[in-house]
């Protein structure tokens, strides 16, 4: 107890050489802890959104995009596949299926095209406001909410998808009927939206006045003036005019939830979809996301390695400092000699204070641990998935 | 023995309480016309609540729900649609597509090509509202319908099988007896030249052999000269013999129609009615002679 | 109080030996060593302290033989029997004036550092008017009031033997002469024996007898070194 009190009295003393110690004691100590934190963390966060996501369809292609993209709305788009597809695993009889157009943005969030059933399936609950019902309502994720400032009764507008796509794509203003309640998923970073909405965006559905008849051809055709307007808004007044061109069938749908019924009509669908020839490709998000944690948790391994390393360095850092404050307290432990302190006492005296700055800036770094683990969520996805 | 009363009581409140919940907990179907509902009432019987959510004298094929109204279709356990293109809204709206059922998805190779609008984006013409839609006229596709809604029931609301089969089996009887009295009025109307006052009569006139053209007339409206004029064209063309309005016609429509040398008759689609379809359509049917 | 009886010693390369035949130095007295600096008296006061052994002879301290202890057993000796005043004070820097004079309590496990130890810190500290000066460090004190500190610390365990080596050696004279006086006075209050080594002439006649070093230190032959 005294020892302790003494122990306590020098690193006062010495606050900043203490604090620098703690210090560098913590941040050793707390990159392996934070990155096993946020590695934890993301883990849970990315695999349960996997398992919870039992099969993903989509054009043949990388598979990993493919799963990035329909789970977390991130990094690069994988090809589109069709209103065919979904239409084929409908008609199987053997999955739900929830179609996901996530191509374009709006205010920096994802807009994510798809049916009411994503709403179902993910279980939301509505902080205010309803679910869309008519094409150009749009739906809120919790963190878009707060991060715009906006609720039910605004809107926003969709972003052109690069400045030099002139062709397709008018900015369509989104009314917002809904707002999420926060669910600590990538869902809360998005706005949901009817993919026909989406396809809307894509320039596939357009809206214009009833057609000003600039002339009647010999066939009866009816030739629309071409001061036509195009609207970036969809109204009561001229909903009814929005209307989709081409075979539904060809409408583009980036990725494809199944949700089969039973194990079986699982292995049937995963079967028939396996053939390389088939230009849809079929994945089950779970193992692969695992895969790719499993990669990550390697790389963990490696930057362990690392850390072992500096940490040695920093051991040594460490024992330096110690030795030369030994050196520069010689005048007191011979004093404490003369005084007749025990053969032990210096010792025990140093040591202590070695414990408490280690204990000091073991706790330092474990409360980064926790700090760090509040800041995941958006953060651990952005360093799996390259950003756009 | 107060005690034993206040038990009582309780107990009264919780059955109440149960049996109240018990009828909300029935599912709800959304048909999107009136013939649909019909259709429905008929096979789930008091195990269902169906709407049709159209307001009284709006074509349920042009309604223009709002946001709240969809909201409203949202909660519905099951969407009848008819198919064929019916209901402008449809398209607009966000609907659960595991709750649809597209009536008439089995009979898609009897869709018949309707009154086309085509418009041109620099060029390429394009149609909308390909398909006329009233598809339930052709009384053998009504059948299809009510099979579907019958097999939506027990796979999707998982009612009793037996049941839905009995309450198919009469009503497929009636649709058949139906059928036989269109096939009837077909023949008898052979010979005849038929207009139709709107192009709602496409699957009735092609399934039972009838001679038809058609007009934009609303029958229940004064006549306009121009309605006279497009009557005159289609005369001049071909005379015809008889006109068929979807509602009693309005005096108007009744003169401008003799003026042009043709008689009429009612025959009404029944797309939003609380009338029985049976009925009615007997009713109709049986008038509908030379 | 402490007895010195044929004590020799010499430091392995030294060029001369140490003899003290006999030194005795009763309670309550107070003995200055006088000698040219450098020549040994520092020595002397680390034998008796039991930091250093010598190589014959014997020190008696009250009933307890110095040299024929241990290293447990001197280090206890020097705990429990002896106070210390060094010339450069010797304080501890990370500790206030309070605690620097309560260290020997932290030093002895057996020790108790209760309410009456400190209750005899703020007394002496009184006595010899450092009692303002009590949160202060070593590094915020004059030189004179380092050494009041280190008396106290040297008197805070009651000894029956004060060493004091040149305890005024960095003092300017005015503060000489009352530090010396302060630590009369304390050792008298405590009966404790005080044995002090000195080159200041001024102060040795306060002292009741002097001795002086030149008498113990004997030049070594060239081949008697041990």
């Amino acid at each position: 107890m005294t020892s302790l009190y003494l122990a306590l009295a020098y690193l006062r003393h010495h606050w900043i050489k203490s604090l620098i110690m703690v210090l560098a004691t913590a941040l050793i100590l707390s990159v392996p802890l934070v990155t096993q934190g946020l590695l934890d963390r993301s883990q849970n966060l990315m695999t349960a959104r996997a398992e919870t996501t039992p099969l993903l369809l989509g054009r043949q292609g990388s598979a990993l995009d493919l799963a990035i993209k329909a789970l977390y709305f991130r990094g690069q788009s994988p090809q589109a596949s069709s209103m065919a597809t979904v239409d084929e695993v409908w008609d199987s009889g053997y999955a739900d299926v929830i179609p996901l157009h996530i191509r374009y943005f709006a205010s920096g969030a994802p807009v994510v095209g798809t049916s009411l059933d994503y709403l179902d399936f993910r279980g939301f609950a509505f902080q205010s406001g309803r679910a869309f019902s008519l094409i150009g309502e749009a739906v809120l994720g919790a963190k878009v909410a707060e991060r715009l400032g906006v609720g039910v009764g605004q809107s926003l507008v969709t972003q052109p998808e690069n400045l030099f796509d002139l062709t397709a794509t008018y900015p369509l203003q989104l009314d917002i009927v809904g707002v999420l309640a926060p669910t600590g998923t990538p869902d809360d970073t998005a706005i949901f939206t009817d993919i026909k909405t989406s396809w809307i965006v894509q320039g596939i559905g357009h809206g214009h006045d009833d057609v000003i008849a600039a002339g009647v051809r010999p066939d009866g055709v009816v030739i629309a003036n071409a001061a036509q307007r195009q609207f970036a808004r969809i109204t009561d007044q001229n909903r009814a005019s929005f209307h989709f061109h081409g075979d539904p069938e060809t409408y583009p749908v980036t990725a494809i939830i199944a949700l089969p019924y039973d194990h079986k009509s699982q292995t049937i669908l995963r079967g028939f979809y396996q053939n390389p020839d088939n230009p849809t490709q079929i994945i089950q998000p779970r193992p692969l996301i695992g895969q790719l944690m499993d990669n990550l948790f390697r790389f963990k391994a490696i930057l362990d390695a690392v850390v072992v390393v500096v940490a040695i360095a920093a051991l040594f850092a460490l024992g330096l400092a110690v030795y030369l404050s030994l050196q520069l307290r010689q005048p007191e432990i011979r004093t404490n000699y003369q005084l007749g302190a025990g053969r032990w006492f210096s010792v025990k005296l140093v040591a202590l204070e070695l414990l408490v700055l280690l204990a000091m800036g073991a706790g330092l770094a474990w409360l980064a641990g926790l700090a760090s683990e509040q800041l995941v969520g958006e953060l651990v996805v952005s360093l799996v998935a390259p950003s756009l | 023995m107060v005690l034993a009363l206040r038990h009582g009581f309780l107990l009264l409140l919780v059955l109440a309480a149960g049996v109240s919940s018990h009828a909300a907990a029935k599912p709800l179907v959304v048909a999107v016309n009136s013939p649909l509902a019909y259709f429905a009432k008929r096979l789930g019987g008091d195990a269902i609540q169906v709407t049709m959510p159209a307001p009284e004298g709006e074509d349920p094929a042009y309604w223009e729900p709002s946001g709240e109204d969809i909201a409203d279709i949202q909660k519905a356990d099951l969407v009848l649609l008819n198919g064929a293109g019916y209901a402008k809204w449809v398209p607009q709206a966000s609907l659960r597509r595991s709750r649809l059922v597209d009536t008439s998805a089995k009979a898609k190779d009897r869709y018949l090509p309707g009154d086309a609008e085509v418009h041109t984006h620099g060029g390429n013409a394009h149609e909308h509202g390909v398909f006329a839609s009233n598809t339930w006229l052709d009384f053998k596709i009504a059948s299809l319908q009510a099979e579907a809604i019958a097999t939506a029931f027990k796979r999707k609301l998982k009612l009793d099988a037996s049941q839905v089969d009995a309450a198919l089996g009469t009503l497929q009887g009636d649709l058949a007896a139906l059928n036989g009295l269109a096939k009837q009025a077909g023949e008898a109307l052979q010979g005849t030249a038929l207009v139709g006052s709107h192009p709602v009569y496409h699957y009735l006139a092609a399934a039972y052999g009838m001679d038809m053209r058609f007009i934009h007339w609303e029958a229940a409206e004064t006549i306009t000269e121009e309605n006279e004029a497009s009557l005159a064209a289609l005369q001049a063309e071909r005379p015809a013999d008889m006109m068929l309005f979807e509602f009693p016609p309005s005096a108007s429509a009744v003169q401008a129609a003799e003026r042009a040398g043709l008689r009429y008759r009612v025959l009404d689609p029944m797309v939003n009615t609380d009338a029985d379809f049976i009925q009615g359509m007997r009713d109709a049917l049986t008038q509908l002679k030379p | 109080m402490i007895h010195i009886q044929d004590l020799e010693f010499a430091y392995p390369k030294a060029n001369f030996r140490l003899l003290v035949p006999e030194l005795a130095v009763a309670a309550g007295e107070r003995v200055a060593v006088v000698g040219p600096s450098g020549t040994g008296k520092t020595t002397l006061l680390n034998l008796i302290a039991g930091l250093l052994l010598p190589q014959a002879g014997q020190i008696r301290l009250g009933d307890t033989i110095m040299n024929a202890q241990g290293d447990g057993g001197r280090r206890k000796l020097r705990r429990q029997k002896l106070g210390f005043v060094f010339q450069d004070f010797q304080l501890i820097p990370y500790l206030n004036a309070l605690d620097n004079i309560l260290h020997p309590y932290r030093l002895d496990p057996a020790a108790k550092l209760d309410r009456l130890a400190r209750d005899r810190a703020y007394r002496l500290s009184e006595l010899v008017g450092v009692s303002e000066r009590l949160q202060q460090k070593p590094r915020s004190l004059s030189q004179g009031e380092k050494q009041r500190v280190a008396i106290c610390r040297a008197l805070i365990r009651q000894p029956s033997l004060i060493l004091a080596d040149e305890a005024t050696g960095n003092l300017d004279p005015e503060n000489k002469l009352l530090i010396m006086d302060l630590l009369f006075q304390c050792a008298q209050d405590d009966g404790a024996a005080l044995l002090a080594v000195t080159h200041d002439h001024a102060l040795l006649e306060r002292f009741d007898r002097v001795v002086d070093f030149a008498d113990f230190r004997h030049a070594l032959e060239p081949g008697t070194r041990t």
